[in-house]
């Protein structure tokens, strides 16, 4: 969105009503869920809302990991590596976030995100989350025991795809291994 | 040019001269706001704290506003009067050394009964002896001119305090200003900070989040240390001059840890008052000597372990560029330049150093 249409261009919507619906919404999220509500308005104070349009670029892969995203309305994919043609990127809907490695190491961006529909996004900083959590340790327990849980869920699917790219694996090398022994008896 | 085109173009129009005027109109402030600021960014880490202890912020702000005012009033009743008291003898004596200055001014004088009047004896004798040596340098007449100078320097500083009435009639508007501004900007800070970035283009959001992360985190670290050592200077120098017996300790250990952070020169401004006491006072004139001493000691501790420990790293200016921008600094705003022009010179440093790297690093350039 232009900074002309940023100023001039916003919708008439009261604060109040906004910053009302945001709590909603974000006690829904499910890193969120188990926190009280005056947790979330503090948590609050922290998050900017970015709007994003139809094929906007979120960031791109290498890019520095400092901020997360929550994903407040619209569809994102996310592509391993954008610029091999053809790749299947990983579909990103409300209610999911995305970026949330560089809250642990100082990891560049290792995946491309994109817009394909209009999206609002709730952007927090590393910083942010980190200051947040030292000010409020119990809220801030809360949400890394979520983050935490979320990311073994992660890896134990990313584990029991490891498996099966293995077997896959196995069962290539043998039809190579068959293809090549028919091809010298043949 | 379609219509919308120009129509979008004549509201820019506008709102560049309303940005101008505004700009024009609020200028005046620019200074209260720029106080306000870094007040309110000392106090940070207070109201932080009480963030912590789920203080709502205006309370935690009032609080510290409280025990501000406090410290205030118990400097005010316990330090100042030490002060002003030793602000006076000192006062004195200067008065004292002027009168007879002027008085044997009349008659021709020559540098070393001059100091004679004022109760330097030994060094007078010393000049006259150097003087008798050296005679091709005609030390005298140098002196002598020197000696004028001073003279009316002295006589110009009661007509300065007069002069500084009205500014501190000013000084005071602008005690009473800026407490105010710094409430809101304590209380709103994050609504601020959310309203600034929310302008922010999409392409440049994380860029600018990025880049205003790390300046406020190397800038503030400078900032920071920077006042916590001319505290730990100032109790050091005062710690040190109580041992030796100088007269006015804390005055002068004050005016050594206020010019501290004034590099290079700040140490030299700061031991004049100092040699001047003893050179004037009482006390025996060895004790030049143990304070160069003393002073050397606390400014190579500062230097080499008491900065560094305080700021993490080296601020990775070569000495000679801080040489010159301290110099530079001093010719082109005065005392103001001496104390700014580092920390200045070192902000900007820092903002196109991380700017060009995390540009680059996002690819905008």
């Amino acid at each position: 969105m232009s900074l002309y249409k940023r100023i001039f261009k916003q919708k008439p919507k009261t604060k109040v009503d906004t910053e009302k619906e945001l709590t909603d919404f974000l006690s829904n999220v499910y890193l969120f869920k188990n926190l009280s509500n005056t947790d979330i308005r503090n948590l609050q104070n922290y998050i900017h809302k970015r709007e994003y349009k139809q094929d906007e670029k979120i960031f791109k892969k290498g890019y520095p990991n400092i901020v997360m995203y929550i994903v407040k309305e619209g569809k994102l994919l996310r592509y391993l590596d954008y610029d091999k043609a053809k790749e299947e990127g990983v579909e990103i809907e409300a209610g999911h976030f995305f970026g949330v490695i560089g809250l642990f190491i100082d990891e560049k961006r290792t995946s491309t995100v994109i817009a394909t529909k209009p999206s609002v996004l709730l952007a927090i900083s590393k910083r942010d989350i980190k200051n947040f959590i030292a000010e409020y340790p119990k809220a801030g327990a809360k949400i890394l025991y979520k983050i935490g849980k979320i990311l073994s869920n992660d890896i134990v699917d990313a584990n029991e795809q490891i498996v099966e790219l293995e077997e896959e694996n196995i069962n290539l090398k043998e039809k190579v291994e068959d293809i090549k022994s028919e091809e010298d008896n043949g | 040019m379609d219509r919308s085109k120009f129509f979008r173009w004549i509201i820019w129009i506008i709102t560049f001269f309303i940005i101008i005027a505004g700009v024009w109109f609020y200028h005046y402030i620019l200074l209260y706001i720029i106080v306000s600021s870094i007040f309110a960014y000392l106090l940070f880490p207070i109201i932080k704290f009480g963030d912590r202890l789920q203080i709502p912020r205006p309370i935690s702000i009032l609080i510290t506003y409280a025990v501000i005012i406090f410290l205030i009033i118990l400097a005010i009743n316990v330090i100042v009067p030490q002060i002003r008291q030793q602000a006076e003898e000192g006062a004195k004596v200067v008065k004292k050394a002027q009168t007879r200055l002027n008085e044997q001014k009349e008659g021709s004088m020559d540098i070393s009964t001059a100091l004679k009047t004022i109760g330097i004896e030994e060094f007078a004798d010393v000049i006259k002896d150097m003087n008798s040596r050296f005679k091709f340098i005609d030390l005298d007449r140098h002196l002598n001119q020197m000696l004028d100078k001073f003279i009316n320097l002295l006589a110009e500083i009661p007509q300065f305090l007069l002069n500084s009435i009205s500014s501190i009639i000013n000084l005071l508007a602008f005690i009473i200003v800026i407490p105010f501004i710094s409430f809101f900007l304590l209380n709103d800070e994050r609504k601020l900070m959310r309203a600034f970035f929310s302008v922010i283009p999409n392409r440049y959001f994380e860029f600018s989040l990025y880049l205003f992360e790390k300046i406020e985190e190397s800038f503030g670290r400078f900032f920071r240390a920077l006042l916590l050592e001319t505290f730990i200077i100032f109790i050091l120098a005062f710690i040190g001059l109580m041992i030796l017996n100088i007269p006015y300790a804390l005055t002068l250990s004050l005016i050594v840890g206020l010019t501290n952070p004034i590099k290079f020169f700040g140490p030299f401004l700061g031991v004049i008052p100092i040699f001047l006491v003893v050179l004037l006072g009482p006390t025996p004139n060895i004790y030049l000597l143990y304070t160069a001493i003393l002073i050397l000691i606390i400014q190579q501790f500062d230097s080499n372990y008491l900065f560094p420990s305080l700021i993490g790293k080296k601020i990775g200016m070569h000495p000679l560029w801080v040489l010159l921008t301290v110099i530079s600094g001093g010719y082109a705003f005065g005392v103001v330049g001496l104390i700014f022009a580092v920390p200045v010179v070192f902000l900007i440093k820092t903002i196109i150093q991380v700017s060009g790297k995390s540009l680059k690093e996002f690819e905008i350039i």
